[in-house]
């Protein structure tokens, strides 16, 4: 992908922005403490939200639904060129991933099987980059949400899953803590002891013992596991056959906020 | 002193009376919201229309908090008045990136944040707003209530003297909160938007 075209039609972008005056999601406010916003904080991709209209070719840069008169300046193929991080490096020297951008690109344009993006149908996961405390010592937990649509069609985001690498120390306990051998011989009368431990977790069978997932739970249960801070988010995405990351570069310039990181195939 | 204190307190009273038909107008219609489970595109501009007003008020008390050269009294009032736009525990997130790429985080409840507005150790301080608001689609969350965020973006510069400190350029994502609440004068529940916890990241520094 040449980025220059690229370059050139985000101007073009700028001197539209200035020549529209109505808008939609993106409201002014007028009073003696606003200035004018600079254009690229108009290109700037604020909020994940906005990322998916502008994927879905819904909302044109300052957040109006796109009309026939952008549809003929601005095709759906350059609106979503841009949503791709045009510092990535791999522009410039990997003529595969080039290309790789380009076929998703033009397969998200299929008129026959547009690609869309919607929230609540499964298709997206957030990855939160955490930062915990355990056992007194900063650690970093990678969290997955999920939106989950409840009957009544209200939403909320779920942990679907974590990943870190610090509950180490729940092996010496899985040494003290068990049901014996031979208790079944007893009809299991020492399952009592679960009562009286910190974490019933260490009488689970090694699938749920080894999980961080739960672990993350039955540890932050036991305020032993505190949340410090939340470093970054990031977004997988699936489409038929493809897999794209979205992250936040935060940065001056007409390609910035909520650009595609990566793309890539899959099964 | 008591007759003017009744002036006031009947004046107030007739503009609230003279202002009810369009509240209760107003009630019904955003009941009939609750039965709802999607929002018309009447009750998003409504919504869209409360926060923006909420965002404002905001933001104009983070430059009366922040003008050094206002009465203390007067910055005092602004902070309380924000505080009472935020939900109860709302946190302001605050992150640095360096040029090296590394992020610098640090969490305040929001009283915190808008005390140590007051305190900043430059001789003036200059807080403008641009004039975009991004607010994003409005969800129903399982207790009933609508989510949103809105995005702004502020400019803040920091005098020592004549000279410019420090300056940066913030982007703000605000939760914002619409909840039923009730108007105990007028026996009736209606919308109210709360801000929430905010997300700040330097987008620029001088």
């Amino acid at each position: 992908m040449n980025l220059k075209p690229l370059y050139f039609i985000l101007i073009i972008f700028w001197l539209y922005i200035l020549a529209t005056k109505s808008i939609n999601a993106q409201v002014t406010i007028s009073t003696s403490n606003t200035i004018e916003t600079p254009a690229e904080y108009y290109l700037n991709v604020k909020q994940f939200a906005e990322f998916i209209d502008r994927f879905n070719y819904t909302t044109d840069w300052k957040g109006n639904v796109i009309d026939q008169s952008f549809a003929e300046k601005y095709s759906r193929k350059a609106y979503i060129g841009y949503l791709l991080n045009a510092d990535d490096k791999r522009f410039m020297n990997d003529t595969a991933y080039k290309t790789l951008c380009d076929t998703f690109i033009s397969k998200a344009v299929n008129p026959d099987k547009p690609f869309g993006i919607s929230l609540y149908s499964n298709q997206v996961t957030a990855v939160a980059k955490v930062n915990i405390e355990y056992l007194g010592k900063p650690q970093v937990a990678n969290i997955s949400f999920v939106p989950e649509v409840l009957p009544d069609k209200s939403v909320k985001w779920v942990i679907s899953s974590v990943e870190a690498n610090c509950f180490t120390n729940i092996s010496d306990s899985l040494l003290k803590y068990f049901i014996s051998p031979n208790s079944h011989e007893t009809g299991f009368i020492n399952l009592k002891r679960i009562e009286n431990v910190d974490n019933p977790v260490y009488y689970f069978d090694s699938n749920i013992t080894a999980n961080p997932t739960i672990l993350f739970m039955t540890e932050t249960a036991a305020k032993r596991l505190t949340i410090k801070n939340i470093e970054k988010v990031s977004y997988k995405v699936n489409f038929p056959g493809w897999k794209i990351t979205v992250n936040e570069f935060v940065r001056i310039g007409y390609n910035s906020g909520w650009l595609i990181s990566n793309l890539e195939q899959s099964q | 002193m008591k007759l003017i204190a009744f002036i006031i307190l009947l004046n107030s009273t007739i503009i609230s009376f003279a202002q009810q038909p369009t509240k209760t107008a107003v009630a019904s219609k955003e009941a009939a919201i609750v039965e709802e489970l999607s929002l018309s595109a009447a009750d998003i501009e409504l919504f869209k229309e409360q926060t923006k007003q909420k965002v404002e008020e905001f933001q104009q008390h983070i430059v009366t908090i922040g003008s050094k050269d206002q009465p203390a009294e007067k910055r005092n009032m602004a902070e309380r008045e924000a505080l009472k736009l935020f939900y109860v525990g709302a946190e302001m997130q605050t992150s640095v990136i360096n040029a090296a790429g590394e992020t610098t985080i640090q969490s305040r409840p929001m009283e915190k944040y808008l005390a140590r507005l007051k305190s900043l150790p430059y001789t003036a301080v200059v807080i403008k707003f641009y004039d975009l608001v991004y607010i994003s689609s409005f969800t129903k969350g399982p207790d009933g209530r609508y989510y949103s965020s809105a995005t702004v973006l502020q400019e803040f510069t920091g005098f020592t003297g004549d000279n410019v400190a420090y300056k940066d350029v913030t982007k703000k994502e605000i939760e914002i909160v619409i909840d039923l609440v009730e108007d105990k004068f007028f026996n009736e529940k209606k919308w109210k938007v709360f801000l929430g916890n905010i997300k700040a990241t330097e987008t620029r520094g001088a």
